[in-house]
Parts: C-alpha cells; sequence; structure tokens
C-alpha cells in the first residue's frame, strides 16, 4: 500500500511524548524514491499560522474523502520528508481544487523570494 | 528476539529515538558505511561517552539494526540505504514537533481519534492521475498568472 498525493496522514512522535502530527503529502508517483519517502507539508489549527500569507486554509468538510478535526491550514514553509512507516494513520484526502491552492502558495512563496 | 528493520510495522516505531547515543552510534556508522569501528572507536567520533559506548552497540546489535565482526560494528550493507532514510525520517518528524504553535487543537492528545480514518485506497480525482503535459502546463499558467499579478515583486 502507498500514501497517495493529497493524503492528510498522521505522523506519530519519535520521542513518543506528544500526539502525532497532521501533514499533507505534496508528492506523487514521480518523485524519487515514492512509496518509501514522502514529501509533506504541515497543517496547522492555528489561527495565529493562518494568518501568515502562504497559509493555505482548508475548511473542515473540504477534503474530497473523509474531515479535517477542524478549519486548518496547510504550511508550505513546513515541508519533511517522511518514511512510509513512520506514518501511522489516513484522515483525509484533499481534492484537486485544494491542491491548486497549496500549489499556488508553493509557487508564490518561491517566486517571491 | 530482535525485530529486523524491513519487518517493522506502521504500528511498530522504529526501535531508536532522536537524541539518544544508539540514534548517534547508528548514525555514525551509517554515514561510515565502508567500514567498521569499536566501540571506543566510535566514542572518539561522537559525542557518546566512552563508558556508555560497549552498552549502546550491544543494544543495537540486539534489535538488529547494526552487524559485529571481530569486535568491530558496522551498518549491515544490504540494509543501510533503509537505515538512512530511516534515520532523516526520525529528524523529519522531530522537526515537525519543533515547530508546533501554540493553541494548536492538533497539539492536543487523541485528536486523532475524533477524525475517522479513511482507506487509503479510495480514489479520487486529483492530479496525479491527470497527465504530466497537463499538469505541467496548469503549473506554467499558475506562474504566468501570479506574475501577472504581481509585476513588481
Amino acid at each position: 500500500m502507498t500514501y497517495k498525493h493529497g493524503h492528510v496522514v498522521s505522523v506519530p512522535d519519535p520521542h513518543e511524548r506528544r500526539s502525532s502530527r497532521p501533514v499533507v503529502i505534496i508528492s506523487d508517483g514521480d518523485a524519487h524514491d515514492h512509496g518509501e519517502l514522502y514529501t509533506t507539508a504541515a497543517l496547522t489549527g492555528s489561527d495565529h499560522y493562518g494568518q501568515n500569507r502562504y497559509a493555505v486554509t482548508v475548511e473542515k468538510d473540504e477534503p474530497a474523502i473523509g474531515e479535517l478535526l477542524k478549519r486548518s491550514h496547510v504550511e508550505p514553509w513546513v515541508t519533511q520528508q517522511v518514511h512510509h512507516d513512520d506514518i501511522r494513520d489516513v484522515h483525509a484526502r484533499f481534492g484537486e481544487e485544494t491542491m491548486k491552492r497549496i500549489a499556488k502558495a508553493f509557487a508564490t512563496m518561491v517566486l517571491r523570494g | 528476539m530482535p525485530i529486523h528493520v524491513d519487518d517493522l510495522k506502521n504500528d511498530e516505531p522504529f526501535p531508536v529515538k532522536p537524541d539518544t547515543n544508539e540514534y548517534e552510534a547508528l548514525s555514525f556508522l551509517v554515514a561510515h558505511r565502508e567500514y567498521g569501528f569499536t566501540p571506543s572507536e566510535i566514542a572518539d567520533h561522537t559525542d557518546i561517552d566512552g563508558a556508555s559506548a560497549s552498552k549502546t552497540m550491544v543494544r543495537l546489535f540486539e534489535k538488529g539494526l547494526v552487524e559485529r565482526s571481530e569486535g568491530a560494528y558496522y551498518a549491515p550493507p544490504d540494509r543501510v540505504d533503509t537505515l538512512k532514510q530511516r534515520l532523516e525520517s526520525l529528524d523529519s518528524a522531530s522537526q515537525l514537533f519543533a515547530s508546533v504553535p501554540n493553541g494548536d487543537v492538533y497539539a492536543e492528545e487523541g485528536w486523532e481519534d475524533e477524525v475517522p480514518s479513511i482507506d487509503p485506497e479510495q480514489e479520487t480525482a486529483t492530479p496525479d492521475e491527470s497527465d504530466s503535459a497537463s499538469t505541467e502546463n496548469q503549473a506554467a499558467d499558475l506562474i504566468e498568472d501570479l506574475e501577472t499579478d504581481h509585476p513588481e515583486e
């Protein structure tokens, strides 16, 4: 089983002290080592972080499959590569329109630099 | 009975935690994959205390994460790339937790139980199911739009 582009997954705390963190998978099958490693962008429920100009706000019931805990914000400035076995669960999958907004946030961030 | 790293399941965390002697020793051996080192040599090249190095290496050996020959420990050649990925992923996960803002509902214990799991195989229309040329054209249009919207930036 391979996780897919747009999946919102939870990543456990490697220190096992806190709840897991949600991230969205932004890489796909054309990325190197996809299936073993996934490039992800962090999600937060913090409205303070949601005010950042690059944050992408996603409504609770916006995912094409599943839902979020509440209105959340994708943080394009927090990207990490996570191994397949460090992912615990899949909670939702973003649809094309949501992924386009995330792509636009990334493009804006890169172009303005 | 040690668990082979390739046999670890999703719900079983990697048997080494970040910021520990085991993590540091394993990282060192993975970075120097072509050589074997005694515990004292590993202590000399890392921040691991000399008195702790032997116990650290025995624990890694018992977990099946390193191999041993004539007193020297080394990263298993056939699994060193996987171990490297796992260690890097541990670093990534640690970074995710280092940047958690105050008041984030996702930092509350048990949030995962309030959001039902979905079947990862369930399909939906997303860009990775579009053909590459179409997606590349969309990206090019997106960049053109951004440059038109903010020509001075």
